[in-house]
């Protein structure tokens, strides 16, 4: 893996396409959830590995290789959603869903239609890359730059929404 | 909830295209990061050939002033940041344009990795710069052992033939590197000689710098 990573830096596209096919399942899900679509989903896997092979010389870390090329998909995803003009405000309004302690386990019975449907951009990134890419918090919010507090406070907003919008279908059900 | 994300996430379909998108990008890239190498330095270099590099690294001693007889051709394909049929462009990036007879071949050199084959050559007439007397000019590629390395199939210079020279002063080694085809012109007669200087000191007249 060092090595490849290496030998991109230098230049090498075969090398940085064998590294970057171990993430690219990974990279067009994610995206999916913020695009919704499998086109604009391709279009971000695309312009990802265009960017990050651009820029690999700037990647200092070789260890965070993974949550680097999240980082750029996760911006590319945005900035289709931009383009889209659908995007939502930047700054959420955390009080409302501040809960103190969510009880994780309560929103087991997460669906993907929540995931697409119910969740803000950030929202999104926080839940998956902490439970899609098993990140620890405090690796979520060094991943999108944002302070450990805002980290946990979307969560604990987009876990809520999960969680609510699992009580909305169960009492339609009943 | 990390399985539940996954189950969910899995129910995601792949589409059969995906690896050629990542090609796409990473080839896009790629062609972008070789034209802004080659502004950095020389227009016209050849990058990536490991051949090459082990040609330049080896040195002069590999140089023979007389060539196998029948050795086996490699030729280098090239990328260029500008039109180099343009020859306002050429001239634009071009230190020196003048024409010059081979005296000898005197040598080789490797430059970022690539063989060039060095020549006495005598100036003979300057259209650009002030080059005069004997100078040294570089061209890419040359022998290695059995095999000829061509730069985009650009012969190499014969001594005692005249050539009309387009060139970049190399300031650190004090000699003049041709751009492959477009930058060795071979003089054939009086009149295309004449014809030359008056088509190349037009362009020098409209050239267009480069940036």
């Amino acid at each position: 893996m060092l090595k490849l990573i290496k030998k991109a830096q230098k230049g090498n596209d075969k090398a940085f396409l064998e590294l970057f096919q171990q993430y690219e399942q990974d990279l067009y899900k994610m995206a999916f959830i913020y695009v919704k679509n499998q086109n604009d989903a391709l279009d971000v896997v695309q312009e990802t590995a265009y960017k990050s092979f651009k820029s690999i010389k700037e990647l200092k870390e070789p260890k965070y290789f993974k949550s680097w090329l999240i980082r750029i998909a996760i911006s590319c995803s945005l900035d289709i959603l931009r383009k889209r003009k659908k995007v939502v405000p930047l700054k959420p309004d955390f009080d409302e869903y501040i809960s103190g302690a969510v009880d994780e386990d309560l929103t087991s019975e997460i669906t993907l239609k929540g995931l697409i449907e119910e969740l803000r951009e950030e929202e999104k990134s926080v839940i998956l890359l902490r439970f899609y890419q098993g990140m620890t918090l405090k690796e979520v919010s060094e991943t999108l730059n944002i302070p450990l507090g805002t980290a946990k406070t979307i969560l604990y907003r987009g876990l809520g929404k999960l969680r609510k919008d699992l009580e909305g279908d169960e009492a339609n059900e009943q | 909830m990390s399985n539940k994300i996954h189950t969910e996430m899995n129910k995601i379909e792949i589409p059969k295209e995906l690896s050629d998108r990542s090609r796409i990008g990473i080839g896009k890239a790629k062609t972008e990061i070789g034209k802004n190498n080659n502004k950095k330095w020389l227009v016209f270099a050849a990058p990536g050939l490991a051949a090459i590099i082990a040609l330049g690294i080896a040195g002069p001693g590999l140089l023979s002033n007389q060539p196998p007889e029948n050795p086996v051709i490699r030729t280098v394909q090239t990328s260029h940041a500008f039109d180099v049929t343009d020859p306002q462009r050429l001239v634009g990036w071009a230190d020196n344009v003048f024409i010059g007879k081979v005296i000898k071949m005197s040598g080789t050199s490797e430059e970022r990795g690539m063989l060039e084959t060095q020549f006495k050559v005598e100036v003979a007439e300057s259209i650009k710069g002030e080059l005069q007397g004997e100078v040294t000019v570089n061209q890419q590629g040359g022998y290695e052992g059995k095999k000829l390395i061509l730069v985009e199939n650009d012969q190499l210079l014969k001594e005692g033939e005249s050539y009309l020279f387009i060139s970049r002063k190399n300031e650190e080694h004090d000699f003049h590197t041709v751009v492959p085809v477009y930058g060795d012109i071979l003089i054939n007669s009086e009149a295309h000689k004449e014809e030359l200087l008056t088509k190349y000191e037009m362009a020098y007249q409209e050239e267009i710098p480069f940036e």
